[in-house]
């Protein structure tokens, strides 16, 4: 299919590698993180790091919105999935994300209406077939996916849907970055970006990385070309001493990025004052919740939720993952204790995490020597 | 702690990217999952209704998706889907 198959092919790749080594410093040690799980999965997929020359090191971030929901949140989403005559609809890789003692694929076995859904307008066609149920849509995701949701509280309040509500967990990427690049422990050279972010809302966005923190970015697509180019473009500007947002994939995202979803999220959504992202703490800011004009879709006004804080488990270590200060294979659980199959960390839950990522396609081919 | 469920209820076949990079080195079956891999997925237009098209993807399987936010699509107008919703029309960013 067009755009995508010219971006898988193998003789570029490997054109676009030497052109990276060739570009490259000699001696000097570039980190490039790439903020987007989607990345972290092309990178892992298509062993894109075999590619690249020793000392251009791929650091993986905290992109991955399922990695970085706090078991609590989990927790309340069972808790509210377990009420009587209540329907509760998630994407498919929310249900096996671990709470403090469950998942929700766990409730849905002890009977809980739990039901995946591929989009959130699939949650209110469930809500308009059962008008005797209520019906909440556990929304989760980045500015990629925060549309969606908003495009579908717009239609239920135009439709005067009455069962119909929204546990909001959107988070916004900018507060997140801020953090990482304030981190004391985080020595970056410049940042892959999210493309499908940047769709929404444009490269603009990412102006401050360059001007604020003096680093550069490449806002990439997510087929192995696209991230190879970036790093390309990335080892480019680090060589010639450039500092700018930089947009490869130009097929999809603009400077502005999209005006009417900008639109209907800002019709839809407002910023919370602070939000809880495991492995990285409370961060201002940082998420969205349902603005005044839609408080009759949020669950958490309709619903009593215990809202209960649970600490990340202490054996793992997913936020110095997400902060790309270890490894996945780092970590003391890797591969042991925590598997895709018994996930303790989200980032081994989610096939973007970046320790799935790496369990999956990566373990076996390079031997765990840091550990 | 469950058992990891079937590939098939981490996402819709749609969502899924399909083929390895060219000279088809043996990678496993891809398993995105749209939010955490914040998938976009190119589709191509098939039919129009008023604000859906039904589009198809890479493995030919037909949904319906909203247009709201991309504005005036026609057929055979190559779009960026994510969770069922047009975020940007191919070739020309919104």
């Amino acid at each position: 299919m067009r755009y995508i198959d010219e971006f898988r092919d193998a003789q570029l790749g490997q054109a676009l590698a030497g052109e990276i080594l060739a570009a490259v410093e000699p001696g000097r040690h570039l980190k490039l993180m790439e903020i987007c799980g989607g990345h972290t999965h092309a990178i892992y997929k298509y062993s894109l790091g075999d590619l690249l020359p020793d000392n251009v090191e791929l650091v993986h971030g905290p992109g991955c919105p399922v990695c970085v929901i706090p078991m609590g949140r989990v927790d309340d989403a069972i808790a509210l999935a377990r009420t009587d005559g209540l329907i509760f609809t998630c994407f498919g890789d929310m249900l096996r994300v671990p709470g403090s003692e469950q998942t929700l694929l766990d409730a849905k076995a002890q009977g809980a209406d739990v039901r995946m859904v591929y989009s959130p307008l699939d949650a209110l066609r469930i809500a308009r077939e059962n008008p005797g149920s209520e019906v909440v849509f556990f929304a989760i995701g980045f500015e990629t996916t925060a549309p969606s949701t908003a495009l579908t509280l717009k239609r239920a309040k135009a439709e005067g849907m009455t069962n119909f509500s929204c546990v909001c967990n959107h988070v916004t990427i900018v507060p997140p970055m801020r953090a990482l690049l304030d981190s004391p422990e985080l020595a970056l050279d410049g940042f892959v970006g999210p493309g499908h972010v940047c769709t929404v809302v444009g490269t603009r966005l990412f102006e401050f990385i360059p001007t604020e923190y003096g680093r550069p970015i490449v806002i990439s697509g997510f087929e192995p070309l696209d991230v190879l180019q970036s790093i390309l473009m990335l080892v480019r500007q680090l060589d010639e001493r450039r500092c700018e947002v930089e947009n490869q994939y130009t097929r999809v995202v603009s400077r502005d990025g999209n005006p009417r979803a900008l639109e209907v999220m800002a019709e839809v959504f407002e910023l919370r004052p602070h939000f809880e992202w495991r492995g990285l703490g409370s961060i201002a800011h940082s998420a969205l919740r349902l603005s005044d004009a839609y408080g009759e879709f949020d669950a958490e006004q309709r619903f009593d939720l215990p809202g209960v804080s649970v600490a990340d488990p202490q054996a793992c270590q997913c936020g110095e993952v997400l902060k790309g200060v270890i490894k996945p294979w780092e970590c003391r659980v890797f591969g042991t204790a925590c598997t895709p199959e018994h996930a303790i960390g989200t980032c081994m839950v989610s096939p973007e995490g970046a320790c799935a990522a790496y369990y999956n396609y990566g373990r076996l081919a390079a031997p765990r020597a840091a550990v | 702690m469950s058992a990891r469920p079937a590939r098939a209820e981490c996402a819709p076949g749609d969502e899924r990217r399909g083929e390895p990079l060219g000279d088809g080195h043996g990678a496993p079956a891809d398993e995105h999952c749209i939010t955490c891999g914040d998938v976009g997925i190119v589709m191509r237009v098939l039919e129009l209704d008023r604000h859906a098209a039904l589009c198809a993807g890479p493995d030919g399987v037909a949904q319906s998706v909203a247009t709201d936010l991309v504005g005036a699509v026609v057929v055979g107008d190559e779009l960026l889907v994510h969770a069922g919703v047009a975020i940007s029309a191919l070739g020309a960013p919104a």
